[in-house]
């Protein structure tokens, strides 16, 4: 199976190509303007190193956010219509799911983990993932709050490891049993492997023709916009 | 030469196939109107947010009118240059895709350059080089002398708001609704146009330029005299003399600028160029100075696809053809002399 994956939801953009398990080629650039520039050159270039067309590419892998807005965007329009015009499946990850790749890679193994997001404003997106037999897998839906309604959320789960740029939120609601990794997973080409490998493991979702055409990112939060209008209405 | 050409450089999500530059086999426009009408105006970040759900429909939309499929496109034109960054990456993303997809050549279009070729896409040979071309949109106001597809001269620009965001202002300050353009067009059918002694700003200085600001002030100022004597604001009225007014002030800058440079042929393009009262304001000028004056069909006076897909058809005939690495700009110079217009 040919499979492309590309990574827009942060300032390190990432395209991989692989087969199979097999990676075929590679690229990243940080540069936060460039990617629109970018983006589909690094794609041509990939394939034409590959020797592979488009056509020939059976799946797609991205992932939906929450992240940086614009190149998100950039990102899944991208992707769309490659899919769209190909027929190729397209098969999206959250940013949480990418932290629990992380945690994998970092060894940890603790029954419960809790993936959280800095989301600016003083709160904290998160998830709860448990570990199934090879690996983390998501239960529930992920939440956007305040730090002290997640630190509610999870007085429960004993044996939990906190990772990712807003662990430090929640560090002052800290329980016995709980271990933080606060700095945000340093990115490196391993985690694409994650990618194409949860992507065959697990089937995170999936979409086919019609379902492709109208994704859309996953935001953290309404535009700052809607949020001032709803305090005014209010 | 099938091209599809694509545009999303505000709030609108347009796609549209044109063969050759002139005949059009399908033209989506999917509006964002309801997202932003609660704010008065256009959201940045609602409009890309939009864009990017809307895109994929829009373009498939965009095919299946015209009975095509993706393999029967010829080329990419796409809105890279002028207006919402994050809105002009959402379409430029999509439309490298597609290039890159379909391996087919694809064309970054300035937008203002895509309103200038509105007419040239409807009317064809009927519009000759050079002309006047008034350019009035929600963004702009520009006198511009086309010497060619791709040479322009400003002669004239709005100091401050442009003529559409006036009629958007003084809807939002009545609390008409948005975009106030065609509101305040659809009631002046009913009102006097002199019932309001409104100032034609600029129309007797020397030179091409528009200011509306002063005008938009002036109509606030009676409509808040009027509030003040507990008379009720006589809608129709006030609508029928303030575009009165703005149409005063572009027909007496068409017809300077004509006579000046000796121009027999004149073009108006933009959201504005809609408006009921200027199209038979033009009519009229055209009819008493043997001028020959043309306008847009309603679809392409505002943000569309056909336009880009249309004028992308000449960049391609000559030879300007983007990369894959194809940048967006908020502002950009226009045409080969860089026409400054900001
Ligand atoms: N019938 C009408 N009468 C007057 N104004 C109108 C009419 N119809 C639309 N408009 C105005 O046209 C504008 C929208 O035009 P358009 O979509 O070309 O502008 P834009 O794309 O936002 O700006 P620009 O092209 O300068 O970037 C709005 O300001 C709207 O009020
Ligand atoms: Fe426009």
């Amino acid at each position: 199976m040919k499979h492309l994956i590309v990574d827009t939801s942060t300032r390190q953009n990432w395209i991989a190509l692989f087969e199979d398990d097999r990676m075929c080629g590679c690229l990243h650039f940080e540069d936060k303007q460039s990617c629109l520039i970018n983006l589909t050159p690094g794609i041509r270039h990939l394939l034409d190193n590959a020797g592979w067309h488009i056509q020939q590419i059976n799946r797609c892998s991205t992932v939906i956010g929450p992240g940086a807005w614009s190149s998100l965007r950039i990102g899944l329009a991208t992707v769309k219509l490659l899919c769209m015009t190909n027929q190729i499946a397209l098969t999206t990850l959250t940013s949480s799911q990418i932290i629990a790749g992380y945690a994998e890679l970092m060894g940890v193994t603790s029954p419960t983990l809790l993936t959280a997001l800095d989301a600016g404003g003083g709160k904290v997106y998160s998830a709860v993932f448990v570990w199934h037999q090879e690996g983390y897998q998501l239960v529930g839906a992920d939440s956007w709050e305040v730090p002290r309604a997640t630190a509610l959320r999870a007085v429960d789960l004993t044996d939990l490891t906190i990772i990712g740029d807003g662990a430090q939120l929640l560090a002052p609601y800290k329980q016995a049993g709980w271990q933080f990794i606060c700095q945000q997973p340093q990115a490196d080409s391993r985690y694409l492997r994650y990618i194409a490998q949860s992507t065959l493991k697990y089937g995170q979702i999936t979409y086919e023709h019609e379902a492709v055409i109208s994704l859309k990112p996953l935001y953290v939060q309404p535009s700052s916009a809607e949020i001032e209008f709803k305090v005014q209405v209010t | 030469m099938r091209i599809l050409g694509i545009e999303s450089s505000c709030d609108d999500t347009a796609a549209a196939v044109v063969v050759d530059g002139r005949h059009i086999l399908s033209n989506i426009i999917s509006s964002q109107l309801k997202e932003h009408a609660p704010f008065g105006g256009v959201v940045p970040e609602i409009a890309a947010r939009k864009h990017v759900e809307s895109i994929g429909e829009v373009i498939e939309k965009a095919l299946t009118d015209a009975g095509l499929n993706y393999n029967q496109i010829d080329a990419i034109g796409v809105t890279a240059r002028h207006g919402l960054l994050r809105s002009i990456v959402v379409g430029a993303a999509a439309g490298k895709a597609l290039s890159l997809s379909l391996n087919v050549p694809l064309v970054g279009i300035h937008h203002i350059e895509g309103h200038i070729y509105s007419n040239i896409l409807e009317h064809g040979d009927s519009i000759r080089f050079p002309h006047l071309c008034l350019t009035v949109s929600g963004g702009h106001t520009l006198l511009l002398l086309v010497h060619a597809l791709d040479h322009y001269e400003l002669l004239g620009r709005a100091l401050d708001d442009a003529a559409g965001e006036v009629y958007d202002k003084i809807a939002r300050y009545l609390d008409l609704g948005f975009p106030g353009g065609p509101i305040i067009d659809k009631l002046a059918l009913e009102g006097n146009s002199t019932a309001l002694d409104l100032p034609r700003p600029m129309l007797h200085d020397p030179g091409y330029d528009f200011s509306f600001s002063g005008l938009k002030t002036a109509v606030i100022r009676q409509i808040e005299k009027l509030q003040r004597a507990g008379t009720p604001i006589p809608l129709a009225d006030v609508a029928a003399s303030f575009q009165q007014a703005v149409v005063d002030v572009l027909i007496g800058r068409i017809l300077r600028a004509a006579t000046v440079y000796n121009l027999s042929t004149v073009t108006v393009c933009g959201g504005v160029a809609a408006n009921r009262g200027l199209r038979s304001a033009l009519a009229k000028l055209a009819e008493s100075h043997s001028i020959e004056a043309f306008y847009p069909p309603l679809p392409l006076c505002t943000d569309n696809g056909a336009m880009i897909a249309g004028l992308a058809y000449h960049k391609i005939m000559s030879g300007a053809v983007s990369d894959l690495r194809l940048d967006a700009q908020a502002n950009a110079p226009l045409g080969i002399s860089g026409v400054i217009y900001k």
